[in-house]
């Protein structure tokens, strides 16, 4: 009886986790107008069901085993036009985890982060539901389910920095987050354009499907020409590649980054730009990862330059989080770097480092947020000395920014060793000499990360202490207690990365079987 | 309690015409009365009757769609004093799926706009003919998409028309009247086309009754063919509001009381688009005069021109009036695909296009009504000061520009699937509707920052909250495309039913059945 109803919850958590989000929303919407702790915690309260109801699943999809639920939504008589289908599988639980356990620690963040907060229920209730569309995205299975949440999860994300915005000018606020609404809107109408290409070639719009064996299978592209075929994945990667924001695409980013306080720039960093990342890998590379191998070494060249921007951007930024932010435009840059290689070991340090650097940005821009609580600026300028007046805040930020880094012991040494493993083996492959350049030029720009963070933390911890900067202690325990768990994550994710590889390697062999490599 | 003993047999067909014409003069006579005895010219009364008989209209068309759905196409002939009038130019009425659905759409839009006038048109004069006006426009409307023959169907097309130039002119203002006179001279020309092409069909075929002339005309190649479907498309498209015959919408939709608006942008103009695809379906075979073409190239040039003239606009209702045409572009583009789900997404279209241009108008109303302008410049931050009616223009604007999870969403994605799937030269007409989707963000975004974005005008400081009928009233519409934009599908199974309608000659076969002795 017992294993029964375990079995069925099992089998239905993927609704519940959304249905638990968005009426948690709505509760916490409500609640939120009268008490603005009871509408925090209860927002804390759906993200915290929404977690266990994923570490269930995670417990339920390990040597890639998957569970896979699909509903018909939109159809002519029987045949479906949209279906409304559930997919937890090695990569997609663990990603989920993430936005979840993000959105956890951002709701947690901001009861002591957001001060005076107006109309406290709204933005709770805000961030719950940005994290609900975004985790519709990653279950989806759907073409058209998959972009319907892509987009609407810009609806929450538009509203959280449009009224929480940090500048004073309203109409500051109103013009940043208006131009970072109509890029990635953009870039999600960009997609669709792919996706009807795709309904026209094919006829179908169900990316991945269980066949008469019950296996998954992902939609099969081979009868579509190979121009058309080429066409299709390229304009999917300019969707995408405006919400991971490579360059040149990456104009709304910088801006927005700037103005979204720090717990929402933790979801739109740490969680939504994922999204776009998530999306290659499960839609663009399955599908249409052999036609695009042809252009690997053009994707690959404008990943590098979107590193090395980032990475130099970072370097003369006067402030930590526009360095951060700057920073994270970099690194989103190695994501694309192994994905661009099209080799199974690239992929794989991708899919691995997409995880990895959700954590670590996060961790850094919490560990932003706490510098701003306790000395009111975020200006290199205006800070130094503090690691004997903070000295947990020190550790937690000098750990993070040594992982992502890439120093070995840490979490990120992992994805990134893989990723550039994937591109030497494409360049050894291809045996020319400016592919090996190549490679040699991205494994130099992790030096300037290196530099920029090492430089980041002198600035900021050691040194002379400013006057005024004399009284300053360790932020609060909430905030200690979300960055000691981030680091524990990082720590032992760095000294035994199997513990998240066993979920996500046998669930990347289906899909990077399609590269045949 | 048993609905079915509400039919009365033998004239369901023909209830929804009469029904509202019976309450229109109930409404007279009764408003009369009241008159006679309390000396006191009655404002709730007319409109109370109205908005009843439009419940009860609307119970009469379920019942005629639960006939259709189960027993198909019904059709019905005049016959007086024991003399059938079934020969060459007798009145035929017929209804099939797509003219249920149509007329479902009519009367529940009569319905709100006749709840919405309570509060909207309190302070106007001579409410008793505003809502027997409003009555017999909707009963002619029901009757010209149940006429199975020429006469009738011009009879009715007329009606509406009368009824339509007084209502636009109804307060009697220089504008008023202008914008009436325009629309009343270009639909004269309009109708005089129509005529013109039924003349030539009757010469052609020898009767009026749409069943016997398509078997006439058959798979004919008579040389006139084409010049009669140019005739009636464009005699059509003036009220259908297709470039380059709308000249008159742009002045006669802001210029009338705005629950009129709403009436003539949501479901007047469709009623000239079921004019052209009922026409041209029923009578003309693709094959002889490539009609679909026509219809493409009239829905690409409709909605770049709207587009390019609501861009520079600076009065809302104006603005939302170009904006209908654009949407009625994109209408004729889903029809000019002319294959089943073009049918299917076009009709989807309608009734989607109805509630959110009609919700749309009537917050334009409720704005109008509170704050005496309709100018953007002065309803700056108007949303601000009436929230909910703000929330409710937001539904709209996001359902129109084809945000998830507005119902706007799925009828966009419906007719661009239907364009791709339609193939060769479609999908360059494709590219220029997607194009235009984007185009027209600029308008829409531009609304929504006024209304909501923009710091508040001198005018909208003493803006106040609108009455509670008005409230009622575009509620309906914004629920309905917040459900319809959840789960779209029984929704859009009604516009397969009626698609498939059209597809497969329903209409036509149930008029030759009942002709057949």
């Amino acid at each position: 009886m017992q294993g029964i109803n375990l079995l069925l919850l099992v089998n239905s958590s993927m609704i519940l986790t959304l249905l638990i989000l968005i009426i948690g929303g709505l509760l916490t919407l409500l609640v939120g107008q009268r008490s603005e702790r009871a509408g925090m915690i209860l927002a804390a309260i759906s993200l915290l069901g929404a977690i266990g109801l994923n570490i269930l699943l995670l417990l339920n999809v390990q040597n890639g085993s998957y569970i896979f639920q699909s509903f018909l939504w939109l159809s002519i008589g029987d045949t479906p036009i949209m279906t409304l289908g559930f997919l937890a599988d090695g990569l997609s639980i663990p990603v989920v985890l993430l936005i979840t356990g993000l959105g956890f620690f951002s709701v947690l963040f901001s009861s002591v982060y957001m001060k005076d907060l107006r109309n406290p229920g709204l933005y709770y209730s805000l961030m719950v539901w940005f994290i609900a569309a975004m985790v519709g995205v990653i279950y989806a299975t759907n073409l058209i389910q998959f972009f319907l949440f892509y987009e609407l999860m810009l609806i929450p994300a538009f509203i959280l920095v449009y009224l929480y915005g940090v500048s004073e000018d309203p109409k500051r606020r109103a013009r940043n987050a208006l131009q970072f609404w109509v890029w990635t809107a953009t870039g999600g109408l960009i997609s669709m354009v792919a996706v009807f290409m795709i309904f026209s070639q094919v006829g179908s719009l169900d990316f991945v499907t269980l066949d008469a064996m019950n296996q998954l299978t992902y939609l099969q592209t081979s009868t579509i020409p190979t121009e058309i075929a080429k066409l299709i994945g390229l304009i999917f990667l300019l969707g995408f590649g405006i919400k991971l924001g490579l360059v040149p695409l990456h104009v709304w980013a910088p801006p927005v980054y700037g103005e979204a306080p720090i717990p929402v720039l933790v979801l739109l960093s740490g969680a939504m730009t994922k999204t776009a990342a998530y999306g290659v890998i499960r839609i663009v590379i399955p599908l249409f990862g052999d036609v695009l191998s042809t252009y690997a070494t053009g994707l690959m060249i404008i990943s590098i330059i979107t590193i090395f921007y980032g990475a130099m951007l970072a370097i003369s930024q006067k402030d930590l989080k526009m360095m951060l932010a700057y920073s994270s435009i970099s690194q989103l840059g190695y994501l694309m770097l192994g994905y661009s290689s099209m080799t199974v070991l690239g992929v794989n340090g991708a899919a691995f480092q997409l995880i990895n650097h959700g954590v670590l940005a996060s961790l850094m821009f919490f560990c932003a947020g706490a510098i701003k609580l306790r000395t009111d600026t975020m200006d290199f300028d205006k800070l130094g000395g503090l690691a004997p007046k903070m000295p947990y805040l020190a550790t937690i930020a000098i750990i993070g920014s040594l992982a992502l880094a890439g120093t070995p012991p840490l979490s990120a040494f992992a994805g990134e060793w893989m990723i550039f493993g994937g591109v030497a083996e494409f360049a050894i492959a291809n045996g020319t000499i400016a592919l090996v350049f190549l490679t040699v030029t991205a494994v130099a720009a992790t030096g300037l990360t290196a530099a920029y963070y090492l430089w980041a933390v002198r600035r900021i911890f050691y040194g002379q202490v400013p006057e005024n900067l004399e009284n300053v202690n360790d932020p609060p325990k909430t905030i200690l207690f979300i960055g000691i768990i981030m680091t524990i994550f990082v720590v032992v994710v760095g000294v035994y990365p199997w513990l998240l590889w066993r979920w996500v390697n046998p669930a990347l062999d289906l899909i990077t079987g399609f590269l045949g490599g | 309690m048993q609905l079915d003993l509400l039919i009365i047999p033998g004239f369901s067909t023909v209830m929804p015409v009469l029904l509202p014409i019976a309450f229109a003069v109930l409404a007279a006579v009764l408003a009369a009365l009241s008159l006679f005895i309390t000396k006191k010219e009655t404002y709730i009364l007319p409109a109370i009757i109205s908005t009843i008989g439009f419940a009860v209209t609307f119970l009469y068309v379920f019942l005629l769609g639960q006939e259709v759905w189960s027993s198909g196409a019904t059709a019905f002939f005049w016959s007086w004093a024991g003399v059938d009038y079934s020969g060459p130019i007798g009145v035929v009425l017929s209804a099939d799926a797509f003219s249920v659905v149509l007329m479902g759409l009519f009367t529940f839009m009569g319905f709100v706009v006749s709840l919405y006038s309570i509060g909207y048109m309190r302070e106007d004069n001579g409410l008793t003919q505003y809502y027997v006006l409003l009555l017999i426009m909707v009963g002619a409307m029901n009757g010209v998409v149940i006429s199975g023959d020429l006469f009738t169907l011009f009879v009715f097309y007329e009606t509406m028309g009368l009824c339509s130039f007084v209502l636009v002119a109804f307060r009697r203002t220089w504008e008023g009247i202008e914008a009436a006179i325009k629309y009343l001279m270009m639909s004269a020309i309009g109708s005089t086309l129509i005529l013109l092409s039924a003349s030539y069909l009757y010469a052609l075929t020898g009767t009026l009754n749409l069943g016997a002339m398509a078997v006439a005309i058959g798979s004919s190649n008579n040389p006139l063919l084409p010049i009669l479907v140019a005739l009636m498309t464009a005699g059509f498209g003036v009220k259908g509001a297709i470039v380059p015959f709308a000249a008159w919408l742009a002045d006669a939709h802001p210029a009338a009381p705005s629950g009129i608006s709403a009436m003539l942008s949501g479901v007047v103009i469709k009623v000239g688009i079921y004019g052209i695809i009922r026409m041209n379906v029923a009578l003309f075979s693709p094959v002889v005069v490539n009609w679909p073409l026509l219809l493409g190239v009239f829905a690409v040039v409709t909605m770049t021109a709207g587009n390019f003239y609501a861009l520079t606009q600076t009065d809302l209702k104006r603005m939302l009036a170009y904006s209908s045409i654009t949407q009625i572009g994109f209408i004729l583009f889903a029809f000019g695909a002319a294959s089943p789900l073009g049918y299917q997404s076009g009709i989807f279209y309608i009734i989607i296009h109805a509630f959110t241009k009609g919700l749309l108008f009537l917050c334009a109303g409720a704005f109008l009504h509170v704050i005496g302008s309709r100018d953007l410049e002065d309803l700056r931050g108007i949303g601000k000061k009436m929230p909910i009616v703000g929330a409710f223009f937001a539904i709209g604007v996001l359902s129109l520009m084809g945000m998830p999870p507005f119902a706007g969403f799925y009828a966009k994605l419906l007719i661009l699937i239907a364009g791709v799937q339609a193939g060769s030269y479609y999908l360059v007409f494709t590219i220029i509707a997607v194009f235009n989707a984007l185009l027209a963000l600029g308008y829409y975004l531009k609304m929504l920052s006024v209304v909501w974005f923009s710091p508040e005008s001198n005018l909208v400081e003493n803006a106040h909250r609108p009455s509670i009928s008005m409230l009622f009233g575009m509620g309906f519409l914004a629920l309905a495309l917040i459900v319809i934009g959840i789960y779209p599908n029984p929704i859009f199974n009604l516009a397969v039913s009626a698609g498939n309608a059209l597809v497969n000659g329903d209409f036509i076969t149930a008029i030759l059945n009942a002709l057949a002795p």
